[in-house]
């Protein structure tokens, strides 16, 4: 699979990639499906994300939309959310994670490519409880042994 | 013709090594018809020239040595081979229920208790300062929680309520959940038959 567009957030002011889809759950329960626009966005869309505080508690809300009901046509926030501005994700229980830094190693399967730091924010109902970064380092491939490899696969062979 | 072939009866062992070999010869032309009609296509061999793996003549001998070997098999070994064909059907119908059965996240262990959908729905309204959720039971999920009333027509149905550990196996195919999930079940003498997920990531 090829690797994915992210999602976007917008936190502290700073708008960085998100490697979730906390739209995900809503997408199943509404039965709602839109079109992949290309092999980079299977899920046919792409959410805009923001973490809002008031009064100390932080919460994750859709401010954004750019999803393909067909080919061509592009629906917003205001058409899968009428008459919303921002959508409070209080669905959401989980882990996000914004990838931060240089890109250490691409790879070619939806959010697998790996950043110098991921930014993880864990989130009960919506709700910002707990976030820490975690560095990551280029994984260390072990290499091919040519003799593992089926004959069939072999060139020339 | 028909009179001596029905009036023919075995009476040496030779006569009853042949009838024993007739089922299997039988199934070895049913199979040998099978095969010569699945003999890839012109397109196919010509992958394969390009790929330059065009069967030689050696490859060609050597097939026809195993094919010749396979056959003697059936004909002499018939019965196993009904056996096994039998069993294979079997655990195919098997494989084909369990891939027919509808894919929930919620396993029979993971449910809790009984719930009254009406106390559910009481405890369900959103609060968000910022106004970003409707004032709907579950609010924007709302949807999936009507879906879930609707399909509660038979009075054997119960609303469930379900909790999966983050790390637990759930789903058909026993995949580890990535979060906590949370949500409600339609249950009917134990078994889950429709859920709603109202937490996860």
């Amino acid at each position: 699979m090829t690797a994915q567009v992210s999602e976007k957030l917008i936190y502290g002011g700073k708008e960085i990639p998100l490697f979730t889809n906390p739209l995900s759950l809503y997408l199943k329960n509404s039965g709602t499906r839109f079109v992949s626009p290309h092999t980079a966005n299977w899920r046919g869309y792409v959410g805009t994300w923001e973490i809002l505080e008031h009064e100390g508690v932080e919460r994750l809300y859709l401010v954004g939309l750019s999803a393909h009901k067909t080919y061509e046509e592009i629906l917003r926030l205001a058409d899968v959310f009428p008459g919303c501005e921002k959508v409070f994700a209080h669905w959401f229980t989980g882990e996000l994670r914004c990838p931060q830094g240089a890109q250490l190693e691409y790879r070619h399967m939806g959010y697998g490519s790996v950043y110098e730091y991921d930014l993880l924010m864990d989130f009960k109902q919506g709700v910002l409880v707990s976030k820490h970064a975690r560095h990551n380092q280029v994984p260390e491939e072990e290499p091919i042994d040519p003799a593992s490899i089926p004959p069939f696969l072999r060139k020339g062979q | 013709m028909m009179d001596s072939i029905l009036a023919w009866r075995p009476d040496a062992w030779v006569d009853y090594f042949l009838l024993y070999l007739a089922p299997g010869a039988a199934m070895a032309s049913y199979l040998l018809i099978k095969t010569a009609l699945e003999k890839p296509s012109d397109f196919a061999k010509n992958v394969m020239k390009l790929m330059g793996k065009e069967e030689t003549w050696l490859d060609q001998l050597k097939e026809a040595a195993v094919f010749s070997f396979g056959i003697a098999c059936v004909i002499v070994g018939w019965p196993g081979f009904v056996i096994w064909s039998i069993k294979k059907k079997q655990d195919e119908a098997i494989r084909q229920k369990r891939e027919d059965e509808p894919d929930f996240t919620c396993l029979a262990e993971h449910l809790i208790a009984v719930v009254n959908p009406v106390d559910a729905e009481i405890a369900s309204y959103i609060i968000d300062p910022l106004g970003g959720a409707p004032s709907l039971p579950f609010g924007h999920l709302n949807q999936g929680w009507v879906n879930l009333l609707a399909e509660m027509t038979d009075e054997r149905d119960e609303m469930w309520s379900f909790y999966i550990p983050k790390g637990s196996k759930c789903g058909k195919r026993r995949f580890a959940a990535t979060s906590d999930i949370r949500g409600y079940a339609r249950v009917r003498d134990g078994k889950v038959l429709g859920e709603f997920i109202t937490e996860s990531d």
